[in-house]
């Protein structure tokens, strides 16, 4: 009898059951069967599995040999055949059980302690039992998806932006990790900026102000610096240089004359503006940026503001009650269309030394100005007569050929006013200002000051000529000439001659100029009583002659005459302008009522930052209804 | 007579959180998305606003604000449900109003976004917020159509009846299998080792278990049962067939069950991590609106 067999039986909570007897077979055979001699009650066991074998002198050896195709382990190891040495323990496994070989109590014999093993499977099969019905068990844990996500937004959508302001303010590097904060594109000109937000966000928690946006758009610098600005903005992707934005007004009065909030949403808004350190009266109140859609309307143009964007402060804002708040106001209310007050054009008043003087007077008043010209409206742009003749003697090759229109002295300037009048241009096809002739070619006195005259004829009698005697044959035909001939004496200075025959009364400057004469007539030191063509009457308007709509009727006649009085005007002092009842005719009515009916909108004549300018007209519907919606 | 009909009915019923107090949260969820959305209007007309750059206009910080503090009011359910109070705040009425004033969020939070989207922070918060708002949708339709079909399912037997039946009938199968061949057995083993009863995440939805060792088992042996004579081998197999059926029929009922109940658990997968998710999107976003303010 070599071979002893122990079961242990574990119980919970109470001594294991154990129990020995002496196995008969002289080789055990362990298996399922109910015929084996080591019964192993386990699925996994086969029903004849493996034998064991006594070897070597005294049974210090064990061979055990599978049976079958299965395996088993010794000492850890999936085998069909192992020696095993007895004295060292061998531990078997067989399944869930596992036989322990020790030496028996007596020579020669061997202990078979078998002990089921702690069950692994049926652990696992509880474990997945006990979370058979919870989805707990089949997926993630909720928690800790949940904190893993929101520690990722945190760290990735809050910690990172934040940490890259601290470190690189100087945005040293290009990280783009602020982008994600950006609620929207930036307009097509500021899209450069976009991954530089502390370009205009300067610090945190406080808003975008207008430092920021005048470091780019400040408005009169001189040349050189405005070129060095362009240069470095074009440098970091700017697309086109800035537009200076310059305030209508300075802004501490701007500030002043705000009207206090009309109502309680404006009040609540303002409230709000100024509590979160918003308050409305910046740049970025208007020109909000991060809610277009980032598409240029044309690549490389700097989009308008849109309504959308332009959405604070009306002008009637503040231009109603104005005095009430800035007593010392300039411009008097208006407070809408209906109640815009008349023109105080600038008007020339008198000269100092060369220099107009100029002052704003309401138009009923303002009917004479200084220009130091002698001129008729009325002479010139009559059908007939001797102007009319003349221009159609002159014909069309010289740029006439029927009576004067207004457009043959006042020539469009492309800012919707006029080139300046300019004589030589202007007047000289009539006003000849030739003095002699030399060689056959006409000899023309500069048109300018009396000394540059005095200068030319100087000049030209420098060798003196004896022909020359009597009076320049070229002046008896022009106008200024009241009939006859010039007979002057013998042997007379020709450029004094020729000095009087232009300065002297009736002389060919005195036809449109007021001739100061010399203190003492030898010294031929004539003078010119200054002149002024006033380019701009309206400096804080813009109305445009160029519009089509102010310069033509429906068939394409000139209509200057109808604001501009000129037909009965004798004198250049009259002042011509017209009054706003004649924009009324078309501004501010219905197309029913008028076919050229036009807004009434302030932006129409008023830019916010140029107020003598109308807004340009691609900007201008947009402009309007975002600064003259009324509540 | 209506009176008195009324007086008969038993004083305690059910009701649903949907229906809690006559709809008490509905209408005063629909009351305050009315209120947010006259504000919009009245701020369009105030400031003639379009629908863009909302957020930072006096309506823009106003519903916000409602918004956040609905937000997180809403996920305060997680730390309510976890407390018992008196019936002052019933889980209920808590419950009803979490469904409700969750719902105007979609109104409120909408107008608050001007439908402006973008890749952005702003957007992300929006998105998971309409993720945890939808993901509780689908956990109303489940809670309102399951519980009684989830009852039904189980028939009589609870859960834990369920689990031992299937432990005794696999102790049984244990037992009744000895006497088999080794790959007979081995399909036994496997039955009893192997089978999980509610599985992967998708077998729990769906209730497919084509790959489930206790059928398999029940297949391969039913085939081997028709090919054998009698014999003490085959009364050994006919038991164990018997005993694998029956376990089969515990396991389809069981699992019948833990399709429905998995429903009804799955959404708080999306909508608790999304919740956590959106309140941490929530902070970027404030937080950084006034960062560069």
């Amino acid at each position: 009898m070599s071979f002893v067999l122990r079961t242990i039986a574990k119980r919970v909570g109470a001594p294991d059951i154990v129990r020995t007897r002496d196995i008969a077979a002289a080789e055990p055979v362990v298996g399922r069967g109910s015929d084996c001699d080591i019964q192993l009650t386990d699925l996994a066991v086969s029903l004849r599995h493996a034998v064991l074998r006594p070897a070597g002198p005294n049974n210090v050896k064990v061979i055990a040999q599978s049976l079958g195709d299965e395996k088993f382990e010794a000492n850890g190891i999936f085998v069909r055949s192992a020696e095993l040495d007895v004295a060292k323990t061998p531990v078997l496994g067989f399944g869930s059980h596992t036989l322990t070989l020790t030496p028996g109590e007596q020579p020669g014999q061997i202990m078979v302690t078998a002990e089921a093993r702690e069950n692994v499977a049926s652990t696992a099969a509880a474990a997945d039992q006990k979370g058979a019905f919870s989805l707990k068990y089949a997926l993630f844990s909720q928690r800790w998806l949940a904190w893993t996500l929101a520690v990722l937004i945190v760290a990735l959508c809050l910690a990172l932006p934040i940490g890259v302001f601290i470190i690189d303010r100087h945005k040293t590097i290009e990280t783009g990790a602020q982008q994600q904060w950006s609620s929207g594109p930036l307009s097509p000109g500021h899209h450069f900026l976009e991954k530089n937000c502390t370009a205009c966000h300067q610090n945190a928690f406080v808003s975008v102000r207008d430092d920021a946006c005048l470091s780019c758009h400040k408005a009169g610098l001189d040349k050189q610096a405005a070129l060095h600005l362009a240069s470095d903005l074009r440098r970091r992707g700017s697309p086109f240089p800035p537009d200076p934005a310059a305030d209508h007004a300075p802004r501490d009065r701007l500030m002043a004359a705000r009207p206090p909030d009309p109502n309680f949403v404006r009040r609540v808004n303002t409230w709000v503006a100024e509590t979160f350190s918003h308050p409305n009266n910046r740049c970025a109140s208007c020109h909000t940026e991060h809610v277009g859609d980032g598409k240029a309307e044309a690549a490389n143009t700097p989009r308008p503001v849109t309504p959308d964007e332009l959405r604070r402060n009306d002008c009637k804002d503040c231009h109603t009650d104005l005095k009430a708040r800035l007593p010392d106001a300039k411009v008097a209310n208006a407070p809408d269309w209906g109640h815009h007050p008349d023109f105080r054009p600038l008007i020339t008043v008198g000269f100092k030394g060369d220099q107009p003087v100029v002052q704003r007077i309401a138009i009923a008043e303002a009917t004479v100005q200084k220009t130091g010209l002698i001129f008729g409206h009325d002479v010139h742009l009559k059908t007939g007569g001797l102007v009319a003749r003349m221009a159609r003697e002159l014909g069309k090759s010289h740029g006439y050929g029927a009576p004067l229109d207004c457009a043959n002295c006042h020539r469009a300037a492309p800012d919707g006013g006029f080139v300046p009048v300019d004589m030589p241009r202007d007047c000289s096809q009539c006003h000849s200002l030739v003095f002699d002739h030399k060689g056959g070619v006409e000899q023309v006195l500069p048109h300018g000051k009396p000394k540059e005259v005095m200068a030319a004829l100087k000049a030209f009698y420098a060798g003196g000529r004896p022909e020359w005697a009597s009076a320049p044959a070229a002046f008896l035909e022009r106008p200024g000439l009241k009939g006859g001939f010039y007979r002057s004496g013998p042997a007379v200075d020709p450029v004094a001659a020729a000095a009087r025959a232009a300065f002297q009364p009736g002389g060919t400057c005195t036809t449109c100029h007021t001739v100061i004469q010399p203190t003492d007539a030898r010294t031929l030191n004539y003078g010119i009583a200054p002149v002024a063509q006033t380019n701009r009457y309206l400096p804080w308007g813009g109305f445009n002659h160029n519009i089509s709509e102010h310069r033509q009727d429906a068939l394409g006649a000139q209509t200057c005459k109808t604001c501009h009085k000129v037909e009965t005007s004798a004198k250049a002092e009259d002042v011509m302008l017209p009054k706003i009842a004649e924009c009324d005719t078309c501004h501010g009515k219905t197309k029913p009522q008028v076919a050229t009916a036009a807004g009434a909108d302030c932006a129409e004549c008023h830019g916010f930052h140029n107020p003598g300018a109308p807004v340009p007209t691609r900007q201008q519907k947009m402009a309007t209804n975002a600064l003259i919606r009324t509540q | 007579m209506s009176t008195t009909e009324q007086s008969r009915r038993p004083v305690i019923s059910h009701e649903s959180f949907l229906r809690h107090a006559h709809f008490r949260w509905l209408w005063i969820g629909l009351f305050l998305s009315l209120i947010v959305g006259g504000g919009f209007v009245a701020s369009c007309l105030a400031h003639g606003m379009r629908l863009k750059h909302t957020g930072s206009s006096w309506f823009g910080y106003a519903s916000g604000t409602i918004g956040a503090g609905l937000i997180v009011w809403l996920a305060c359910l997680g730390i309510r449900k976890r407390l018992m109070t008196d019936n002052a705040w019933s889980l209920k009425a808590w419950v009803s109003a979490h469904v409700y004033l969750g719902l105007s969020l979609i109104v409120i939070a909408t107008l608050h976004s001007g439908l402006q989207f973008g890749w952005n922070i702003h957007t992300l918060a929006y998105a998971l917020m309409l993720l945890v708002i939808v993901s509780g949708i689908f956990g109303i339709v489940m809670y309102a159509r399951l519980p009684e079909k989830l009852s039904d399912s189980r028939g009589e037997t609870t859960q834990k009846q369920m689990l031992e039946k299937i432990n005794q009938l696999d102790a049984r199968l244990l037992d009744v299998a000895r006497p088999l061949e080794q790959n007979q057995a081995a399909l036994v083993r496997r039955a009893v080792q192997k089978t999980r009863i509610g599985g992967s995440f998708l077998q729990r939805l769906t209730g497919w278990h084509g790959n489930c060792p206790s059928l398999l088992a029940f297949r391969e042996l039913s085939a081997a049962r028709a090919r054998m004579t009698e014999g003490s081998q085959a009364t050994a197999l006919d038991q164990t067939l018997s005993l694998l059926e029956e376990k089969n029929a515990t396991l389809a009922k069981a699992r019948r069950y833990i399709r429905l109940r998995s429903l009804l658990e799955v959404w708080l997968y999306i909508h608790i991590p999304a919740t956590l998710a959106l309140m941490a999107a929530l902070t970027a976003h404030i937080v950084s609106v006034f960062f560069f303010w």
